[in-house]
């Protein structure tokens, strides 16, 4: 348990900058997510942390003490691999001893017969053997112990993977993509049991992975990287309402979060194709910018309203629980789509290639500067359009049932 | 060979029927079972044009009093076995080239290890002292003996001239009994831990990095314990493949004695190969050789399966 920061750390290999002054710090028993597209450069951060990777400048923290230059051993710290690493000769219980031989016996202890020769050896081992039985239980892997890992399941080994990890009850956990070689079923129960198990045991954790679903469902705080650098860092509800950047905000949620061209003319803020006022500032910025809004925030019906815009379905998905609309803006080719999230029993309602209108919710706009940063501006950051559109049908976003069609 | 899946399939299909032209073909079962024989029998053909038939040959012959050029042929039942069993020089052969396997086969393999693990984790020229260890592998080793004769020369090898700078006796490698055996053995290991090496860097190379890296996180980081823990047990099954054929290899040494030495001095470089072609092909006793080649190649046989039994419980396979 340890409270880790990360100060300016930078790497790279040859001329690739791989990390670019990454800071980030990780509370005592926090779960902490490092959520990014592949290559962005997390799990070389990961190794890092651990001792595997050397970096070129920068510091890593770990309770108070610089860790860097130590090897792994001396860091007190466990890694769950994406491969499980377990080693392929030695039965479950033994890879689950290793870790435990090798710092708790001197080389001379570890020599084959020690164990008869030596009542300290003997004791050892025997200590160790009860750790294992332990930390098996705890996974619930106890009756695999004497298996070899080419004789487990996926699962299994992963199991033992996590084991092998607690059982000399490191500093902090590295998980990296533990659960990208499992089935989706699996992997969904194994997201829950390492919760759990992280939550038990109260052991910092920091998890790598590119996957939106692990890092939103297990995380107290996710840290997004893109690009080598952490472009926010923050709880999953903090980062899905108000991304800090564009990268941040398109690489969380599915669908994408809509984006569209905008500008900034004299406190009024348009949709560039269409020229469709979006919101009013008393901010004097103007320019170019990026609008961005979430599917659910996309609303669509079959009424015109003023300052709605035309839209075109083009495609529809039924996903059961709900239905993705997608639609081109302006005419025959549409030059802009976007997509809409709905109540499935609103897709009756809409007749395949039907033009609507379109007009986003209150509140559900994100605006981003050229450079791709969010926007804070003070005034009224609404959607004229679906402020009017919506006073008389809808004024809650839980209700559910919705006169003609409407988003969730 | 299994020629039933295929010809099952064809016969679900309606009996043939005769073609437009009239023509009657072959039932499908029938062609794909030809076609299936088709592939298989060039390697039938082969196998017992030049493995199976000599090898049953050599077995008849050994039953048999035929010299080489005679017309004549008898068969004289275990005559050659029961001469084997007393003669002299099999028996100096078999012990000297089971020394000499001893030598060349476990400092090959080590040698061999060695080379491969030093290669792989140089950072640079990996590539250069790949190729220059596997040359000697891909030269021809007569050719390679003899400049090994040269180099060893009792007067002119440079060998010897280092020796003497070093105030060290000349030695008479290849004709000392003492020293032939060592010497020979020694020129086969040059030879073959080139080949070993690089049978070793393909073993190496299936290791993965994550496997290290566990290693070093479980607190086995020293060069040592990294090779226990992760290389050695994850080279096991190439291990048994390059301790079997370099036992086959050194078991069936020819050239370098055949070219320097000639089995002397006085049959203390005398091993099995050579025994069987000098009495074979020199002396014309092919009976009486083919009997020592049954029992050499029996010998091998057993040595191999032995071998493959012992090392393969120890070994994981993935």
């Amino acid at each position: 348990m340890a409270h880790i920061q990360i100060q300016d750390l930078n790497k790279s290999f040859g001329d690739t900058s791989v990390l670019r002054g990454i800071d980030l710090s990780i509370h005592e028993g926090e779960f902490l997510a490092i959520l990014g597209p592949s290559g962005c450069g997390k799990s070389t951060l990961l190794r890092i942390i651990a001792g595997l990777e050397t970096h070129d400048s920068g510091h890593v923290r770990m309770g108070g003490s610089i860790m860097d230059g130590l090897a792994p051993k001396a860091r007190d710290v466990a890694v769950v691999f994406q491969s499980y690493a377990l080693y392929p000769h030695m039965t479950v219980a033994q890879n689950l001893a290793l870790p435990l031989v090798m710092r708790e016996t001197t080389r001379v202890q570890r020599l084959p017969f020690m164990g008869h020769i030596s009542s300290v050896v003997k004791r050892k081992r025997v200590d160790i053997q009860s750790a294992v039985e332990r930390a098996a239980a705890q996974v619930r892997i106890a009756e695999l112990l004497d298996r070899k890992p080419a004789q487990l399941s996926g699962g299994q080994r992963q199991r033992v993977a996590l084991a092998r990890a607690l059982i000399r009850k490191p500093k902090l956990f590295l998980l990296d993509e533990p659960l990208s070689n499992l089935d989706a079923t699996l992997r969904a129960s194994t997201r829950t049991e390492i919760v759990q198990l992280q939550k038990r045991l109260g052991t910092t954790a920091i998890y790598v992975t590119h996957d939106q679903t692990e890092a939103m469902t297990m995380a107290d705080r996710i840290a997004i990287m893109i690009d080598g650098r952490v472009a926010q860092v923050g709880t999953a509800r903090e980062i899905y309402d108000r991304p800090k950047d564009v990268h941040a905000a398109l690489f969380v949620g599915t669908p994408k979060m809509n984006l569209f061209d905008g500008r900034i003319d004299g406190g009024v803020v348009r949709l560039a194709k269409t020229g469709m006022v979006l919101a009013h500032t008393a901010d004097a910025i103007d320019g170019p910018i990026r609008v961005g809004i979430r599917p659910e925030h996309v609303v669509l019906k079959t009424e015109f309203d003023e300052g709605a815009i035309p839209v075109v379905e083009t495609h529809r998905e039924f996903l059961g629980s709900e239905a993705l609309i997608h639609f081109g803006i302006g005419g025959g080719a549409p030059d802009i789509s976007g997509v809409a999230r709905l109540d499935p029993d609103a897709l009756d309602k809409l007749a395949p290639g039907q033009t609507v209108s379109a007009c986003f919710r209150p509140g559900g706009l994100h605006l981003f500067d050229q450079s791709g940063l969010r926007l804070e501006l003070s005034g009224e950051n609404l959607s004229p359009a679906a402020t009017t559109a919506l006073s008389d049908k809808e004024t809650a976003l839980d209700e559910r049932p919705i006169p003609i069609i409407a988003g969730i | 060979m299994n020629a039933r899946s295929p010809s099952s399939l064809a016969s679900e299909r309606p009996s043939p029927a005769p073609s437009a032209a009239g023509v009657l073909k072959a039932p499908p079962h029938l062609a794909s079972t030809f076609i299936g024989w088709s592939f298989v029998l060039p390697f039938l053909v082969a196998l017992s044009m030049f493995v199976l038939a000599p090898t049953a040959a050599v077995i008849a012959i050994s039953f048999t009093d035929w010299q080489l050029g005679r017309d004549t042929i008898s068969f004289v039942g275990l005559e050659n076995y029961r001469a084997l069993l007393t003669a002299r020089v099999p028996r100096i052969s078999a012990a000297n080239t089971i020394i000499y396997a001893l030598m060349v086969t476990p400092l090959s393999v080590i040698l061999g290890l060695w080379l491969a693990i030093l290669i792989e984790s140089s950072p640079m020229g990996r590539a250069f002292f790949r190729s220059a260890c596997f040359l000697p592998v891909v030269s021809t080793t007569v050719a390679m003996a003899i400049v090994w004769e040269f180099l060893l020369h009792p007067t002119l090898g440079p060998v010897n001239s280092a020796l003497l700078l070093f105030g060290l006796p000349a030695q008479r490698f290849l004709s000392d009994a003492a020293l032939v055996l060592p010497t020979l053995a020694f020129i086969a290991i040059w030879e073959n831990a080139g080949y070993t090496m690089v049978l070793f860097v393909a073993g190496l190379k299936s290791i993965s990095a994550e496997l290290y890296d566990a290693a070093a996180v479980d607190g086995a980081d020293r060069p040592w314990e990294r090779f226990w823990t992760v290389t050695f047990p994850l080279l096991g099954p190439t291990m048994v493949f390059v301790v079997i054929i370099m036992l086959l290899r050194s078991f069936r040494v020819f050239e370098t004695v055949a070219t320097l030495t000639g089995g002397g001095p006085r049959r203390a470089s005398e091993v099995m190969l050579y025994t069987i072609y000098q009495e074979g092909f020199q002396f014309f006793q092919i009976g009486y050789a083919s009997a020592i080649t049954v029992v050499f190649v029996a010998f091998l046989l057993l040595l191999t399966l032995v071998n493959f039994r012992l090392m393969d419980r120890s070994v994981h396979y993935k």
